[in-house]
């Protein structure tokens, strides 16, 4: 390109004086920017990396001082114990449903009642709660007759009112009580004082008798709960000596720990001195002289006496043993309750592998050296595949980012799943079959969409989306779809929906941009050949685009992906790996994802802990995810340039 | 009429440097269990009393607190547990000594969905639904169901001072939920009916959930000697600081104050 000619500014101007012309400052005022905004972004990187980079060092050095204090020590023998109580839990479930099973109708029966009273309460609740506080501030003094006699009025009205069933969602439906038993129970609450939350007696008489017939049910099983009993105290040798190894382990750390504090301490009032005013100089150097009090700890010795107690270990480890053959053997063949034998078949199957887990304990005790030297390598692999993100404890801080990630990436697939074929249906639509005037609706509504800003979206997700799915998941009628009815309200597939939404429009808008680059004798040549208008469609116009449709695709991921505000209201937040045994319907599972935990945690973390750098490491990772997939977009995008010459 | 304007402006500009002058503004930060509810009251019992103080609170979290008293953003910082060594040093080094106000105590309540016909637990029971080796309803007597436990987040006084408290020091389980705020574990355990969590004496009240007693004792403000779950909350003040916030925080100790915290549902200091 030639250099446009200087402009005819008039003489004495003041660029002209200069000698320069108005288009050059322009030019290097653009140009100034573009390169102002490529310096920063350099300067991201090298931050995020600077802070990132000294995670790794830290992270091993933390697992060293967990493993010389011998804190790994007490975890080897605690996963055991771990292992013991859930299968202690397994047997008691098995326990508690097979009694259950057997009182179903009154159990119902109480619950049933038990509504009835919550739905009436709630109803009535605004007068009640007005009563309560009146009186409440009268205090000793009489309370003016008057209001009372309006509170109570309006308490009587809305009790009433809900006795009609026409308060908040209606009766609540009662199939296994009586209409007589129905209307006992409402009289009840009708007569009790407008103060009182006692229960009902009916409600009472119901619970003694569901009691009564638990109990009833439990004698036929006395010898399993006898066998479980039996099976669970087994375990209190090594609960035992856990808790005592425990407190001494950590006894040796917190010392430790104290230890370093102190020199730390010294070092930054020193620090602190050197550029401190002179007045407060004498006083900090007199600080930090006294700043370090504790010996440093010898951990050798700290262990000495817990290494010394792995002949008990080695005892409490075989009564683990014995109680797990022993339940074994008296195990009942089978229950009547299908839910009962579930858990006592997975009973069965774990036995062995947690027999032989056990039976290796000892081994790994004994094996075990504090002076072990924590790999590189493995505090790496710990950090990408660890599947615990344990942070803020008491005990020790684990930084692994498997759950999260798992969490990011389940949710973009739900998202996805719900984007692609709105969105990509969607620019179809409104490219090859819409009129003028519907495209000219179409798509800026659908555009539109991205101007709601997420945290709208978050707020929308909790208070309708979610309470919405977790009503309608909890009809009968739809009991037959797999995680139905929803526990949480907060979960993946909630969060799921709403990234679904706010991708629509980067994949309709792209995608239609792709389908409309298609050069028209494509589609023309097919018209030609005789093909029908969707024949066209599906077999020319959007093959041709679907290089353009990837990368819409592509870069609404990256736009789910990155999303935080969302995430963080609505996917619940619970850092573990969702369980995947519940087929599709482990979607609606709360789980956290990386970009969450970055807002949860980093605002609060101190300045420069291993636990900010570690912060600081996902936001890496999370760059290079993004980058990743947008320039797998880009080439996507160059290739499909390509086949439009 | 151009020196009419100039003066104009420049009257207009005084008026405004003096009133940002006269207009002392105090900033709070920290704990969310006593900036939600507790500390906005007091502000606005104090703000009665003294016209044009402004007062700014952030309550996201006790940990939140000892950064900002140190950079000089807050002049005073909430807590609901003990400053840590390192972070009074932190302080130290930057020139700021931190004084410790006991403003209240707090009682921290396990609360259930209303529907669970649990209304009282062991602190035992507690501990072992906490820390994840009780997982079903069932196992401690209730209508069968998987047990959903929510908590706070890490940067919370509330989280660490549970963990010591209820579960002996161990780590909350992995199925746990982390919640941005108590108001928050009120709302999902309102919604939830196989839900637990914990929240403070004064969020105990919330619709839709019961507070379970432990080991029979209620948990109200009539018994805090005798319930187990109670810990002590805190201000925390620069030695140098200006002489209002030192009067607030001698405010929100003083009967005033004290008799504020007791309507809200924090236990006064004895």
């Amino acid at each position: 390109m030639p250099e446009p000619l200087p402009s005819q500014a008039p003489s004495g101007h003041p660029f002209r004086r200069k000698g320069r012309s108005t288009e050059g400052l322009i030019k290097a005022f653009f140009g100034g920017n573009a390169a102002l905004t490529i310096v920063i972004l350099v300067l991201i990187i090298v931050f995020l990396l600077r802070e990132g980079i000294g995670f790794f060092p830290a992270y091993r050095n933390e697992l060293q001082n967990y493993r010389k204090s011998g804190l790994e020590f007490v975890d080897i023998a605690r996963s055991d114990l771990t292992a013991h109580e859930e299968m202690g839990s397994l047997l008691n479930r098995a326990y508690f449903a097979q009694i259950n099973s057997s009182c179903r109708i009154e159990m119902l029966r109480s619950q049933e009642a038990m509504s009835i009273a919550n739905y009436l309460s709630e109803a009535t609740a605004p007068a009640h709660d007005a009563l309560a506080r009146v009186k409440e501030a009268a205090g000793e003094n009489a309370t003016p007759a008057e209001l009372l006699e309006k509170l109570s009025a309006k308490y009587r009205s809305l009790l009433e009112n809900a006795l009609a069933g026409k308060s908040g969602e209606g009766f609540p439906p009662t199939p296994h009580l009586s209409s007589a038993e129905q209307k006992l129970l409402c009289d009840q609450i009708a007569a009790r004082d407008p103060l009182s939350t006692d229960d009902p007696p009916f409600a009472t008489e119901l619970q003694a008798a569901l009691s009564a017939k638990q109990e009833q049910a439990s004698a036929p099983l006395a010898s399993f709960k006898e066998a479980i009993d039996a099976f669970q105290s087994t375990s209190s040798a090594l609960d035992a000596l856990v808790t005592e190894t425990s407190d001494a382990v950590k006894t040796t750390k917190e010392a430790a720990v104290l230890h370093e504090i102190e020199v730390r301490k010294r070092e930054t009032l020193l620090d602190a001195a050197k550029t401190a005013k002179p007045e407060l100089r004498s006083q900090l150097e007199a600080d930090a002289a006294s700043a370090v009090m504790t010996e440093p700890v010898d951990f050798n010795v700290a262990m000495a006496p817990v290494l010394a107690r792995i002949p008990e270990f080695k005892e409490a480890n075989a009564a683990l043993i014995a109680g797990l053959t022993e339940v074994s053997s008296k195990l009942p063949e089978a229950f009547s309750d299908d839910k009962a034998n579930r858990y006592l078949k997975a009973f069965r199957a774990a036995t062995p592998a947690m027999v032989a887990e056990t039976a290796d304990t000892v081994g790994k005790l004994e094996a075990w050296r504090a002076d072990l030297p924590v790999e590189m390598g493995s505090t790496i692999s710990g950090f990408i595949s660890g599947r615990d993100w344990i942070t803020g404890g008491e005990w020790q801080d684990f930084y692994g980012i498997m759950p999260l990630f798992v969490g990011s990436l389940m949710i973009s697939v739900i998202a996805l799943a719900f984007a692609i074929p709105f969105g990509v249906g969607a620019a179809i639509y409104t490219n090859q079959l819409a009129g003028r005037r519907q495209q000219r609706f179409v798509k800026p509504t659908i555009e539109f969409l991205q101007a709601i800003p997420s945290v709208v979206l978050g707020f929308v997700g909790i208070a309708v989306l979610g309470t919405l799915l977790q009503e309608v998941s909890s009809a009968d009628s739809l009991s037959w779809i797999p995680g139905f009815p929803i526990q949480q309200r907060l979960n993946m597939f909630t969060a799921g929906c709403l990234l679904g939404l706010m991708a629509i429009p980067t994949i309709f808008t792209l995608s239609e941009d792709a389908i409309n680059n298609v050069p028209a004798a494509f589609a023309e040549a097919s018209d030609a050949l005789g093909a029908s208008k969707l024949q066209t469609i599906f077999r020319v116009t959007v093959p041709a685009a679907i290089s353009g449709i990837l990368a819409a695709v592509l870069l609404g991921l990256g736009r789910v992906i990155g999303e935080t505000m969302v995430v963080l209201l609505v996917a619940g937040n619970r850092i573990q790996i969702p369980d995947f045994t519940d087929g599709l319907g482990s979607v609606f599972q709360p789980a956290h994802t990386l970009t969450g935990i970055i807002a949860q945690e980093l605002g609060e973390v101190p300045f420069g802990s291993v636990h900010y750098r570690a912060l600081f490491v996902v936001g890496i990772l999370l760059f290079v995810i993004v980058l990743a997939i947008n320039w797998t977009a880009q080439r996507l995008l160059r290739r499909f340039r390509i086949s439009q010459n | 009429m151009r020196t009419s304007l100039r003066t104009t402006l420049g009257f207009i500009a005084g008026a405004v440097l003096c009133a940002t002058a006269g207009a002392q503004s105090i900033s709070l930060k920290g704990s969310d269990t006593l900036g939600a509810k507790l500390v906005p009251q007091l502000v606005e019992s104090f703000k009665s009393k003294h016209e044009g103080v402004k007062f700014e609170i952030a309550a996201e979290g006790s940990a939140t607190a000892f950064p900002a008293l140190a950079n000089g953003t807050a002049q005073i910082g909430m807590s609901s547990r003990k400053a840590k060594p390192e972070e009074i040093t932190a302080a130290r080094a930057k020139g700021v000594i931190l004084n410790e106000v006991e403003v209240c105590h707090d009682m921290l309540v396990v609360i259930t969905h209303k529907s669970n016909p649990i209304k009282s637990l062991t602190k035992d029971q507690v501990a072992k639904i906490f820390t994840g080796q009780v997982k079903d309803w069932s196992e401690v007597g209730g209508t069968p169901g998987p047990i959903s436990i929510y908590t706070r987040n890490t940067s919370s006084g509330t989280y660490k001072d549970w963990q010591t408290l209820a579960m002996g020091g161990r780590n909350y389980p992995s199925s746990s939920q982390k919640m941005v705020g108590t108001e928050q574990i009120a709302q999902e355990v309102a919604k939830n009916k196989n839900g637990i969590g914990y929240v403070g004496l004064a969020f105990a009240r919330a619709s839709g959930v019961t507070a379970v007693k432990i080991d029979g004792v209620e948990p109200t403000a009539a018994n805090s000697k005798k319930y187990i779950y109670s810990r002590a909350c805190y201000f925390y003040v620069p030695e140098n600081a200006d002489a209002l916030a030192k009067e607030f925080v001698a405010f929100a100790s003083g009967p005033e104050g004290q008799e504020i915290a007791k309507k809200i549902g924090f236990v006064p200091n004895h």
